[in-house]
C-alpha cells in the first residue's frame, strides 16, 4: 500500500503540475488515485487522536495521510452533480485541515469561486431536505474557505434562514415518505440542524473569540456533534456518519488554528492586538487563523506562556515568522509596561527596515505603540536623536527598527542609557546573516554585547530552517533558552524546481537545428513535486529562431520567463544589472505593450520620468508591463518596483540575484540565469538560505497554487551544476569568526595589522576596545579575556573544533589588549565611530589641517571649497571605507576631489542624470549604462560610506568642541546621506519623501529645526495634492503618492 | 446450530459458485429460527426513544413540532424483509464463515434494520485471515424461475452484486461506517486484515454473496444465468456464492415462525 501511495501522490503531483502549467489534465488512471485516497480516509478515521493524550506520533501518521489524501481527492474530476461536487469538495477540504494543509484548501476554494466553478447548490430549493443538506455543505465550506468577514457573515446568514424557512418547508417533506422512512428523515435533519448550529457557533468564536460570552468553544461544539452523530447512528446514515466525525475532527482542528485560541490568556495587550487582526474593517484581510508553524510555536511549543531569555526561531520561509515576533513583542513590552521597556527590531538590510517599520506601524499603531525606525546611516544625527530621547509618555517609541550596524553604533555611544528606558528584547530578524563573512561579525559581537551589558533584555532570533538552532538559542540564553525548529515538514504550497534547457529538435532549414525548451524538475530533500518525463515548454522565434540562438542564458531565460507569465507574475534573475537590462529588453521584444495600464504603472512610470528622463528604458518596460530591480536604481524606484509587482501589476520582474534576500512577496514563478551574486573580487554563490527564500515564495499568487523555480542551464555542465546548486542543504549556522580565523593563518599574531588587509576583522577589535573600557579598562583584561570570548558564539567553537588556531587567536588577542592598555589610546572614539583603533589612529595621523572649523555647513558643500576633497583624502585610507570608496572612483587610485565633486552634486539637489552624465559616463558608454555605474555606486556605495565616514570624522576632528555645539553639526555627514542640503529637508527625507520633492517641500512647510519628527509627519500626512504642487511643481501629486506608498499609507 | 437443510444443486464457474438448498422442515429449524434467527430480530425502537434524539434541537434554535411528530408516529409493522435478512444472515453466520460484526444488542433495536449499499456488511474468515463479505437478499414467491427479483437494472440481485463488487464508493461508504462501531472490539482485527486485503488487492480480495429465500420448487434455472452472468465479468480473488433457501411454507409466515419456532 506504501508503494500504491507514493505512485498515486507522484501521479497527483504531475496532474497537479499538468493543470497549473498546460492548462489541461492529462490522462490518468484515476480509480487507482480513489482507491488510495479512500483508504487514506480510512487511516484517518482510524487514527482519531483523544484530544487529552499525547501521541504525537500517531497525531503525524494521520496528519500526513488526511494531507496526502487531500493532494489526492484535490486532482479527481468533481462530480457533475452539484450536491455530490459540494460532498466532494467538503471531505476534501476538512481532510486538508486535519492534514494542516487548511491554508491549501482555503486558497483552493477561493480559486473555485473567483473562476466561477463553486458548486451551485440547491440553496433555495423547495425540497427542504435537499435545502437543508446544501446548507450544511455550503456553511462548513465557507468555514474552511474563509475569505474574510463575507463566508462568515454568509455562514450565519445562511443558519438563519434555515430557522425561518423551517416552518414553511419541513412539514410537507416529512409528508412525502412512509412512515419509517420519515423517521429517518426527521433524524437527517436533526443531525443537520445540529451540525449547522455547530457551523453558527464556529463562525461566531473566529472572529469574536467568544460565543455567547463562553470561551470553552470545543465543549459547546462537542454537544452538537455528539447530538449530530447520535441522530446518524440511530438513523443508520451511512454518508452523513463519517461526514459528521470528519466534520468534527475538522471544526476541533480550526478552533486549535484560531488567532484567539493561540493568544488566550497571555495579556490584555495581546488580546487587543487580535482584535485588531480579526477586526471587521479588514474584510477580506482579516486574520482569523494562524499558520500550523504559528500554531506550533505559540501554542503547542508555547513561545508566549515562556519567559525563556533566548529563543531561536527556525522556520522555513513564508512560515509566517514576523507575527510570532509580534506577539512574543507584545509581550515583552507587557512585561515591562510600567517602566515603558522597548523592543529592538534588527533587520539586515534597509529595505527590510523599512518594510518591518511600515508593517509594524499598520499593526501597532491601533494599538498606541509608537514605532520608529532609524536610518542606516552611521551617525545618529540631531533629528534622530530627537526621536530617541523624546521624553512625552505618549510619544515615546517603543519599538525602533534598525540594521544591526547602526544599533550596534547606537550601544556603543550609551543610547540605552540615554534613553533611559530598559531594552527589553531584542528581536533578530534573518538570524543566519550571522554567518556572513562581511557582516555577519558585527551582529554576532552586538548580540554578544547585549548580552553582557543589557540586563533585561532577551532574545528572538528568526532564522530559516538551520540545523543547530538550540546551539544558538543556548549561546545566548544559556539554560534559560529554547529553540523552536520546525524542519522541512511544512510548506505553504506546491512547488517545483527544475532545470529549463534548450533540446534539439531536429533540422530546421539550412544548416540550422530547431529547438524547443524543457523543463526538468530536480529531487529534492524537501517535498518539491518532481515529475519522471520533461515538460515541453516549447519555443518562441521571437526571442530565438534557431536552437544556437537559444543556447544563451539570457535568451533561455527570457524565453522562460515569457512562458511562465502566463501563470502568473514572475521573477527573472540574472547576475549583474548590465545582464538584468538586456534580459528585460529581450522580454520586451516578446511582449506587446500593454494597452490598458493600470493607474499604478502610470503613475511610477511618471515618477521614473520625473527622476531619471522620459527616455529612460524603464519607462517603456513598464508600458509592457515588465520592472526591472537592481542595485543600480534609486532605492524608491527599487521599492516602486516590489510595489507594482505585489500588486500584480507587473507581469515580470528582471532583477538581479540580490533580490533573493529581499523578496517576502509571492511570486508564481522565478526564473534564474545566474546562481551566484555578484562581486567585486570573485562571485559569491547564492547561499542556500536565500534560495530557499525565494523557492519558499514561489506559488499561492491569484488563482495558482503551484510555485514554479526555474533554473536556465545552457550546457549538460551547467545542468549538473545546478542540480548541485538546488541539492546543497542549509546547514548549521555559524559563526563567522570561524572561518575569519581559520583563513587569517600567520596573521593572528598582529591583530593590530590584520585590519588592514581584511577589515573585517574592524568589528572585532572593537569588540575587544568597547569590552575593555566597558569593564572600566581593568588592569588583568588579559586574563579576562577569555571569559569575554565566551560571550561569542564564535569562539567557543573554534575552541573545541580548532583548538590550534583558538590559542593563537588568543595569543593575539593578549598583544592586541597590551596596545589596547597603553595610556592615551583614544578607546572612546572607537565607540563613537565605527571605526577600530588603528583606523582612528590612521585618520588622526593623516587629518591634517582638518579640525573643528572644517565644519561648515555653509562652505563645505560650495563649489571651490578644498575641505570635503581633503575629508575624501583621509577617509581613503581608512581600511573600513577604503574599498567602498575607491570602487566608486573607478579604482586605480585614490581620488578625493572626485568623490567630493560627486558629493557636492549630490547634496546640492543636481538631477541623477546629470550626475551619471558628469561623473560616470565614459566615453562610448550610453545613458542607461551610466546612470546604472552611477546608481550602483552611489546608492549602494558613496552615500553609505561616506555620510559614515564624515560621521567618524567629525567625532575625531572636532572631539574639542563641547558637546552642544558638535551636535549642531551632527546632520552634516546626514546630508550625504540623503542628498539633501537642509536639515529641514533632512527630516523630510527620514520620514520617506523622495530626495527630489525633499527640499522644496521643506521650503513650502516652512519647516524650523526645532521641530520633532512625529509633528512633521502628522503635517505631511495632512497635506492634499494641491499642497504638494505648489511645494514640488506639477508633479506633485505623483510625488505625494510615491511619498504614501514608500510609507505604505497608499490608499 | 445448524440451518437444517438439503443441497439440492450446485455449481460454479470461475470464481462463481451458486447453490439451491431445501430447509427441512421438523423441530431442527423451528429451533433455528427460533435460536440464531430471532436473536437477529428484536423489538424495534419505540416511539420514545426516537424523540430522545429531540433534546437538544433547541439549542440550535430549530422548531421541533413537526419532527416530534414524526418521530412518535406509529410504524406499521412490516417485517417479510426483516425476517429474510435475518434469516439470510444466520445462515452465512452458520455455515459460511461471515462474521457480522456491527448487529449488536443495540443496533438490533433500530427499525433502520438494513443499510443503505449492502444488506450483509461483514467478514469472511479465511483460515488466521479475514475479508471483507457483503452480500444482498431477496424474497421471492413468484411461481417464475428466476424470479424477476433476480433480474432488472438497478434493484436486481444479480446487478446489485455487480455493483457492490465494482463500486468503490459503495464500499468506502461502508467501510467508513463500519470502522467506529469495530473499534476497540474483538472485530477490529478481522476489520483491519479485510481492509488491507481488499486494498492491497486492487479491491478484488472479498466475498460477494447473493440470498435469494423462496417458497416455491427448487430449480437451478433460479441462480444459473445470473451465475453464469457475474462469472464472465468477475476474476479471482474475488468470491461469488449465490445460495437460493428453499423455505417449505410461504415465506409471509416467516416472521410468525421465527417468533414461534417454526410451523409446528
Amino acid at each position: 500500500m506504501q508503494e500504491k501511495r507514493t505512485a498515486a501522490l507522484r501521479e497527483a503531483d504531475r496532474i497537479q503540475f499538468h493543470r497549473e502549467m498546460a492548462g489541461q489534465t492529462p490522462p490518468f488512471d484515476g480509480e487507482t488515485l480513489w482507491e488510495v485516497a479512500a483508504a487514506l480516509e480510512l487511516a484517518v478515521l482510524d487514527l482519531e487522536v483523544d484530544r487529552l493524550s499525547e501521541d504525537p506520533e500517531r497525531l503525524n501518521l494521520m496528519r500526513g495521510a488526511a494531507a496526502d489524501a487531500f493532494r489526492l481527492l484535490r486532482v479527481m474530476p468533481r462530480p457533475q452533480d452539484p450536491m455530490a461536487d459540494g460532498t466532494h469538495l467538503l471531505r476534501s477540504a476538512t481532510l486538508a485541515v486535519l492534514g494542516d494543509r487548511g491554508p491549501d484548501a482555503a486558497r483552493w476554494l477561493r480559486a473555485l469561486d473567483a473562476e466561477s466553478v463553486w458548486p451551485s447548490l440547491p440553496l433555495d430549493s423547495s425540497d427542504w431536505g435537499q435545502r437543508s443538506r446544501a446548507t450544511l455543505t455550503d456553511v462548513w465550506l465557507r468555514l474552511v474557505r474563509k475569505q474574510g468577514w463575507t463566508d462568515r457573515d454568509t455562514v450565519l446568514e445562511r443558519v438563519a434562514s434555515l430557522r425561518d424557512a423551517q416552518e414553511e418547508f419541513e412539514r410537507s417533506y416529512l409528508q412525502e415518505f412512509e412512515p419509517l422512512e420519515a423517521k429517518r428523515s426527521a433524524l437527517e435533519l436533526i443531525a443537520i440542524y445540529h451540525l449547522s448550529k455547530a457551523a453558527d457557533v464556529l463562525a461566531h468564536f473566529i472572529t469574536d473569540g467568544v460565543v455567547d460570552g463562553d470561551h470553552q468553544v470545543q465543549l459547546l461544539l462537542d454537544s452538537h456533534f455528539d447530538r449530530a452523530i447520535a441522530a446518524c447512528e440511530t438513523a443508520r446514515l451511512v454518508e452523513l456518519e463519517p461526514m459528521s466525525r470528519l466534520l468534527a475532527r475538522a471544526a476541533a482542528q480550526m478552533v486549535e488554528n484560531s488567532i484567539w485560541t493561540v493568544t488566550r490568556a497571555v495579556n490584555s495587550r495581546v488580546t487587543e492586538f487580535v482584535r485588531e487582526l480579526v477586526s471587521r474593517g479588514r474584510g477580506d484581510k482579516a486574520l482569523f487563523d494562524v499558520l500550523p508553524p504559528q500554531r506550533r510555536t505559540l501554542a503547542e511549543r508555547g513561545l508566549l506562556g515562556s519567559s525563556r531569555r533566548a529563543v531561536v526561531v527556525s522556520l522555513p520561509t513564508s512560515s509566517g515568522k514576523t507575527l510570532i515576533a509580534q506577539f512574543r513583542m507584545l509581550q515583552a513590552l507587557n512585561q515591562y509596561e510600567d517602566r515603558k521597556g522597548w523592543v529592538a527590531y534588527l533587520a539586515p538590510s534597509r529595505a527590510l527596515v523599512n518594510q518591518v517599520t511600515r508593517q509594524l506601524r499598520r499593526d501597532f499603531e491601533p494599538l498606541g505603540l509608537v514605532v520608529e525606525r532609524v536610518s542606516p546611516a552611521m551617525e545618529i544625527d540631531g533629528i534622530e536623536a530627537g526621536i530617541l530621547s523624546e521624553s512625552s509618555r505618549e510619544a515615546q517609541f517603543r519599538v525602533l527598527v534598525a540594521t544591526p550596524e547602526k544599533f550596534d553604533l547606537m550601544l556603543r555611544q550609551d543610547w540605552e542609557e540615554k534613553i533611559g528606558r530598559p531594552l527589553t528584547l531584542v528581536v533578530v530578524d534573518e538570524a543566519h546573516t550571522i554567518q556572513d563573512t562581511q557582516r555577519g561579525m558585527r551582529l554576532e559581537l552586538l548580540l554578544a554585547t547585549i548580552n553582557r551589558e543589557c540586563r533585561e533584555a532577551q532574545f528572538l532570533l528568526l532564522t530559516p530552517f538551520i540545523q543547530n538552532a538550540r546551539e544558538v538559542a543556548r549561546w545566548l540564553g544559556g539554560a534559560n533558552s529554547d529553540d523552536i525548529s520546525l524542519g522541512v515538514d511544512w510548506q505553504p504550497n506546491d512547488r517545483a524546481i527544475g532545470i529549463v534547457s534548450a533540446v534539439d529538435a531536429g533540422p530546421l532549414n539550412g544548416r540550422s537545428r530547431d529547438y524547443r525548451l524543457e523543463f526538468k524538475t530536480v529531487h529534492t530533500t524537501r517535498h518539491t513535486i518532481d515529475l519522471d518525463e520533461s515538460f515541453g515548454l516549447g519555443k518562441d522565434a521571437t526571442l530565438a529562431a534557431t536552437l544556437s540562438k537559444a543556447k544563451d542564458m539570457g535568451t533561455l531565460a527570457a524565453i522562460a520567463a515569457h512562458k511562465l507569465k502566463e501563470r502568473g507574475p514572475v521573477i527573472a534573475m540574472h547576475s549583474r544589472p548590465d545582464y538584468v537590462w538586456k534580459l528585460a529588453e529581450k522580454l520586451k521584444s516578446a511582449s506587446d505593450r500593454s494597452n490598458t495600464l493600470s493607474p499604478d504603472v502610470e503613475l511610477v512610470r511618471n515618477y521614473v520620468t520625473q527622476e531619471l528622463g522620459g527616455a529612460f528604458p524603464l519607462v517603456d518596460l513598464l508600458a509592457h508591463r515588465i520592472g526591472v530591480h537592481h542595485g543600480g536604481l534609486p532605492e524608491e524606484i527599487r521599492m516602486l518596483m516590489e510595489w507594482l509587482f505585489e500588486k500584480g501589476s507587473l507581469d515580470v520582474l528582471a532583477a538581479t540575484t540580490t533580490i533573493a534576500q529581499g523578496v517576502n512577496f509571492p511570486v508564481s514563478g522565478v526564473v534564474m540565469a545566474a546562481t551566484h551574486y555578484p562581486s567585486a573580487h570573485a562571485s559569491i554563490t547564492m547561499p542556500p538560505e536565500d534560495f530557499w527564500n525565494i523557492a519558499g515564495r514561489a506559488g499561492r499568487v491569484s488563482q495558482g497554487q503551484l510555485g514554479v523555480i526555474a533554473l536556465v542551464a545552457e550546457n549538460e555542465q551547467q545542468v549538473a551544476d545546478r542540480r548541485d546548486f538546488i541539492n546543497r542543504n542549509t546547514g548549521d549556522l555559524n559563526s563567522a569568526l570561524i572561518q575569519l580565523a581559520q583563513k587569517a593563518g600567520d596573521a593572528l599574531d598582529d591583530l593590530g595589522k590584520i585590519v588592514y588587509h581584511t577589515p573585517e576583522w574592524s568589528s572585532f577589535l572593537q569588540y575587544l576596545a568597547h569590552t575593555y573600557r566597558q569593564m572600566g579598562e581593568p588592569d588583568n583584561f588579559a586574563d579576562q579575556i577569555e571569559q569575554v570570548l565566551r560571550g561569542t558564539l564564535g569562539f567557543e567553537k573554534l575552541r573545541s573544533s580548532q583548538s590550534r588556531i583558538a590559542q593563537r587567536l588568543l595569543a593575539g588577542i593578549r598583544t592586541y589588549t597590551a596596545y589596547l592598555s597603553q595610556p592615551g589610546q583614544p578607546l572612546k572614539l572607537v565607540d563613537s565611530t565605527g571605526f577600530s583603533l588603528q583606523s582612528i589612529k590612521t585618520v588622526m595621523q593623516h587629518r591634517g589641517n582638518l579640525g573643528p572649523d572644517s565644519w561648515n555647513g555653509d562652505r563645505l558643500f560650495r563649489d571651490g571649497d578644498r575641505t570635503l576633497q581633503d575629508m575624501m583624502g583621509v577617509l581613503l585610507r581608512v581600511p573600513e571605507l577604503r574599498e567602498n570608496l575607491n570602487a566608486v572612483t573607478g579604482g586605480q587610485s585614490p581620488d578625493g576631489n572626485k568623490l567630493a565633486r560627486i558629493i557636492k552634486d549630490w547634496v546640492n539637489g543636481e538631477e541623477i542624470s546629470t550626475i551619471a552624465e558628469r561623473h560616470f559616463k565614459k566615453e562610448g558608454m550610453d545613458d542607461t549604462t551610466a546612470l546604472t555605474k552611477c546608481g550602483q555606486n552611489l546608492f549602494g556605495k558613496l552615500t553609505q560610506t561616506s555620510s559614515w565616514g564624515l560621521g567618524a570624522l567629525l567625532a575625531i576632528t572636532a572631539s574639542s568642541l563641547p558637546d552642544e555645539e558638535r551636535a549642531k553639526l551632527a546632520n552634516l555627514p546626514s546630508r550625504v546621506f540623503y542628498g539633501v542640503a537642509t536639515d529641514e529637508a533632512i527630516a523630510l527625507r527620514l520620514l520617506g519623501v523622495p530626495r527630489r520633492a525633499a527640499p522644496s517641500l521643506a521650503r513650502n512647510m516652512n519647516l524650523h529645526r526645532q521641530d520633532t519628527l512625529p509633528s512633521i509627519r502628522m503635517r505631511l500626512a495632512a497635506m492634499s495634492e494641491q499642497d504638494w504642487n505648489s511645494a514640488v511643481g506639477l508633479s506633485g501629486g505623483v510625488y505625494r503618492k510615491v511619498w504614501q506608498i514608500i510609507e505604505g499609507k497608499e490608499s | 446450530m445448524p440451518f437444517p437443510s438439503q443441497i439440492v444443486y450446485q455449481s460454479t464457474h470461475g470464481c462463481v459458485s451458486w447453490q439451491g438448498e431445501h430447509a427441512l422442515d421438523g423441530a431442527a429449524l423451528g429451533g433455528f429460527l427460533s435460536g440464531p434467527v430471532a436473536a437477529r430480530l428484536s423489538d424495534t425502537e419505540g416511539g420514545d426513544e426516537l424523540r430522545s434524539h429531540l433534546r437538544g434541537l433547541s439549542l440550535t434554535g430549530m422548531g421541533q413540532a413537526a419532527l416530534e411528530e414524526v418521530l412518535a408516529a406509529d410504524v406499521p409493522e412490516e417485517r417479510d424483509w426483516a425476517a429474510g435478512e435475518a434469516l439470510a444472515e444466520a445462515v452465512l453466520e452458520e455455515h459460511h464463515d461471515v462474521v457480522l460484526p456491527w448487529n449488536t444488542e443495540r443496533d438490533k433495536r433500530n427499525p433502520f434494520a438494513s443499510l443503505p449499499g449492502a444488506d450483509i456488511v461483514g467478514f469472511q474468515r479465511d483460515g488466521n485471515s479475514h475479508r471483507l463479505a457483503l452480500g444482498e437478499v431477496k424474497c421471492s414467491s413468484e411461481a417464475q424461475w428466476p424470479p424477476q427479483v433476480m433480474s432488472g437494472r438497478s434493484g436486481g440481485l444479480g446487478h446489485q452484486l455487480d455493483t457492490l463488487a465494482g463500486n468503490l464508493g459503495t464500499i468506502c461508504q461502508l467501510l467508513k461506517w463500519l470502522l467506529p462501531r469495530v473499534k476497540t472490539t474483538r472485530h477490529e482485527v478481522p476489520f483491519n486484515t479485510a481492509c488491507t486485503r481488499y486494498f492491497n488487492s486492487s479491491r478484488r480480495d472479498l466475498a460477494l454473496f447473493g440470498v435469494l429465500i423462496r417458497d416455491q420448487e427448487a430449480r437451478e434455472t433460479d441462480l444459473q444465468a445470473r451465475g453464469w452472468a457475474l462469472g464472465a465479468g468477475l476474476t479471482g480473488p474475488t468470491s461469488c456464492r449465490l445460495i437460493a433457501l428453499y423455505l417449505p411454507w410461504p415465506i409471509s409466515q416467516l416472521p410468525a415462525f421465527i417468533q414461534q419456532g417454526g410451523a409446528s
